[in-house]
Order: C-alpha cells, then structure tokens, then sequence
C-alpha cells in the first residue's frame, strides 16, 4: 500500500467516504469496513495498533447507538422510566456505529499507508494553497521535538513530585504550558534566524512521478469497489 | 471534543466545510502575506502549531471529577497569536490528528474546525478582550476565555451532533440533552481550563513579558 501514489490513496479514500455517507444501507459501511480490515491485515498492520486505531470512533458509535435508539422514534422496544426506547431507532444507530467505524478504518488505512510529505505532495497537485501545505508540513516536523521536550519537562515535574495532588497538578501543567510555550518561541526565533541567514524559499516537496502499473491497478480496484458499494446500495441490498 | 468520521449526514457535514474553509482561507491569506514579507515566520508558525497540536494533548487535573482530561488550547493559542491564526493552526492540528491518531474525521473536519478551531478561538478572545477593556486583570480575562472558549466548543459540537442526530425529535431538545448529559464532566473541565489558560498567560508575563508584547494581540 505505501508505494501506492498518494493521489490515488487520497482519491480513493474521498470516494469511500462520500459512499459510506451517501449510501444508506448497511452492508455498504460493513463491506468498507471488511475491505479496510484486509488491507491493514494484507499490510501486516498489528491488531493491536488497528484496534487502538479504532477505540476513538468505536467510542462514538456506542454514543450513536444509544442517542439513536432514544432519539430517532419508531415502535418502542423497552422504557426506562419515563425514556422509550425505539426499535428502528436502534437499527438506524446500529447502521451509523457502522459507518462511524468504517470511515474511521477508511482514514486511518490513509494514514498509516502515507507519510506526512508524500500527502504533502498530494495535497498540492490537488491545488490545495500551498501556505496551508508548507504550514502542515511544519507543524508535523516539529510536533514530535515538541512532544519529546513536553515529556522532558514533565518527568522532571514528577520527579520533584509536582503531580502529587490534584491541586498541585493544576499548578503543574500551568507552570509547563507556559515553559513550553516560552521555549517554543525562543526555538522559534533561533530557528527564523537561521532559515533568514541561509536565504530559505518555499518548502521544495518534490513533484510526483506520473502513476505507474501499481497505481493503475490500486485505482482501478478503488473505482470498481466504489462503482460496487453504488450498485449494491441502488439495488437495495443490505437495507 | 472531536466528531469522527462517519457521524455526520452527508449534505450536513459538506454544509460545515464552507464556512470553515472560508474562515480558514482568510486566515492562509493574511498568513501567506507575512510569510512572503517574512519567510523565516514559518518556522515559528510551525513551532506554534505544534505548540497548538501538543496542548490539546496536555493532561490538566480536572477538580471535583478526580481525573484528568485535555484543555482545548484553542483559547489560549488565540490570546497568544490572535483568533484567526489561531484557526488555521488548530485546523491543522485537527487535520493531523484525524490522519494519524483517529481523532475525528475527513469528512467531519469542517465541522471539527468550526466547533474546535474558530468557535473555541474567537470565543475565548472576545470574552478576554471584552473582560480586558471591563478592566479585569490578565489572570480574569484570560481565565474567562478559558472558560468561555471550552464551554463555547461544546455548545457548538452538541448543536452539530444535535443536527446530525435528531431524528424525530426537536433539534432544540436534543441539543439541550447532549449539552445537558456533558455538563457534569464539562462545567469542570472548562473551570480546569480557565485555570490553566490563567495561569499560563500570568506566568509568560511575569516571566517573560516580552514574548507577549512580541506575539500577536490583535485579530
């Protein structure tokens, strides 16, 4: 999947979003769903980071089931107290858990298939301004220098028992935002400087070589499991 | 809070990308403009970002509760750097975010951007520029938009999901009810962030108040 173009990935995931959204039947997410699963398994993705991938949205799509099952009406099912719960409504939320967890694969499959400066790429061919992309490439650059002096910083709070109590926890993570912020900006200025003292331009990417075989069979797989997911949800299976 | 992909109808979450990229596009332009007069800016505006993305994850204590949960930093980034840059940093750290540790969505995004980067921001400065010209302290006025700011997020997340979700309910009673049901962890979360975001801004200017004199105050 990672020597897959990145235009391809992306144009694929869209479609796979927008038919998991528009289509209105359940084996539509579920199908997304399992072709997803096949590739990260296909990819010797772990299980464990797939289901850490998919915690997030699985917590949203018990939210969805229980706000739907409430919400959404149809003949009771049960009631607690004075709140009916709805049988449809429950089908309704149990096909949005669904899509909830089938989009979240979708992108998380995106994701860990694509680094950070080959989406970058993608991003500009699809004409996205090229601020936005040169900021997003930034930003990841440093996130994880960031991340490493926050840890730094907060090792050495433990270690002087600086999270021992609620209340000095407070007093904690004040005192580190605004460390870390002072920092931040003191690297900042070092790092301005220095990118003005070698004359820096726009970020150079790199353009993208023009698609091979593998991206001709990656898209065309994409397009016919898209042109599938449409023929089976106008045909009115899985509803 | 961040929707995920595949929570939101389809014509809804499409309708939350325009205003959010509207918002975001003058925010690129008026970037772009100081980043062609300045290039080295960048650099800054990328550590700021992360600064941005690496708060959000920050663990605050939240009191009452006994656990701990994350401070927006929307409220914060946008008392430092001003609401409007502000955005498009906390657009992309939503956008990071989705792509790489499956908090929200593509397709939910917009509607992330709007409840997350510009409602929490604009919010949280207004509510600290207003408590500024009352003649609140630094400390107030930026506890205020702490508090504002998060609780403005969740308002306009359970409005979004409120839309998303009602079926044959009223909008208005389901927004009530997914507000009402946040409240418990939230009304602590917002004061925990209040106090954080006072705290932080009190410290850098007693420290180094400089810095605040040298980062953006204006939108």
């Amino acid at each position: 999947m990672s020597r897959v173009d990145p235009r391809v990935k992306i144009a694929g995931a869209a479609s796979l979003l927008v038919v998991n959204l528009a289509c209105k039947t359940y084996l539509v997410p579920a199908l997304i769903a399992l072709a997803m699963a096949l590739l990260m398994t296909a990819g010797s993705i772990p299980y464990r980071r797939q289901l850490v991938a998919v915690a997030f949205p699985a917590s949203f799509a018990l939210f969805a089931v229980a706000s739907q099952t409430v919400f959404a009406g149809g003949s009771v099912l049960a009631s607690i107290g004075p709140v009916d719960l709805h049988r449809e409504g429950l089908l309704h939320g149990l096909y949005l858990a669904l899509r909830i967890v089938a989009g979240g694969l979708v992108v998380v499959v995106l994701g860990v298939s694509t680094p950070i400066n080959r989406i970058c790429q993608a991003l500009r061919w699809f004409r996205v301004p090229a601020t936005f992309v040169e900021l997003t490439q930034t930003v990841y650059r440093y996130l994880f220098d960031t991340y490493d002096e926050l840890s730094r910083m907060r090792q050495a709070q433990r270690s002087r028992l600086g999270w021992a109590s609620a209340r000095n926890g407070l007093a904690s993570s004040r005192m580190l935002g605004a460390a870390l912020f002072m920092r931040v900006y003191e690297r900042g200025l070092r790092s301005s400087e220095a990118m003005r003292c070698r004359g820096a331009g726009p970020l150079e990417g790199g353009s993208l070589p023009a698609p091979g075989r593998l991206d001709l069979i990656a898209g065309l797989a994409a397009a016919a499991l898209v042109a599938a997911l449409i023929f089976l949800s106008l045909g009115g299976w899985g509803r | 809070m961040h929707i995920p992909e595949g929570m939101l109808p389809v014509e809804q979450a499409a309708a939350w990308y325009a205003p959010a990229l509207a918002v975001i596009g003058a925010g690129v332009a008026r970037l772009k403009r100081k980043i062609d007069e300045a290039p080295e800016y960048k650099a800054m505006l990328g550590l700021l970002g992360a600064f941005v993305f690496i708060i959000s994850l920050l663990p605050v204590p939240v009191p009452g509760v006994g656990t701990v949960s994350h401070p927006c930093g929307t409220p914060l980034a946008a008392i430092l750097l001003g609401p409007l840059t502000a955005s498009v940093l906390g657009s992309v750290a939503l956008l990071l975010q989705s792509l790489f540790f499956a908090h929200g969505g593509l397709t939910t995004w917009g509607a992330n951007i709007i409840s997350m980067a510009v409602a929490g921001s604009f919010a949280g400065f207004g509510a600290f520029r207003l408590s500024r010209r009352l003649g609140a302290g630094l400390g107030i006025a930026a506890g205020l938009a702490g508090v504002v700011g998060d609780m403005t997020t969740y308002g306009v997340t359970s409005l979004q999901l409120a839309l998303g979700l009602h079926g044959q309910e009223s909008v208005l009673v389901v927004w009530a009810t997914a507000f009402a049901s946040f409240l418990p962890t939230q009304v602590p979360l917002s004061l925990a962030e209040g106090l954080f975001t006072a705290g932080v801004v009190v410290f850098i200017n007693r420290q180094r108040a400089d810095i605040l004199k040298g980062v953006e105050l204006q939108p």
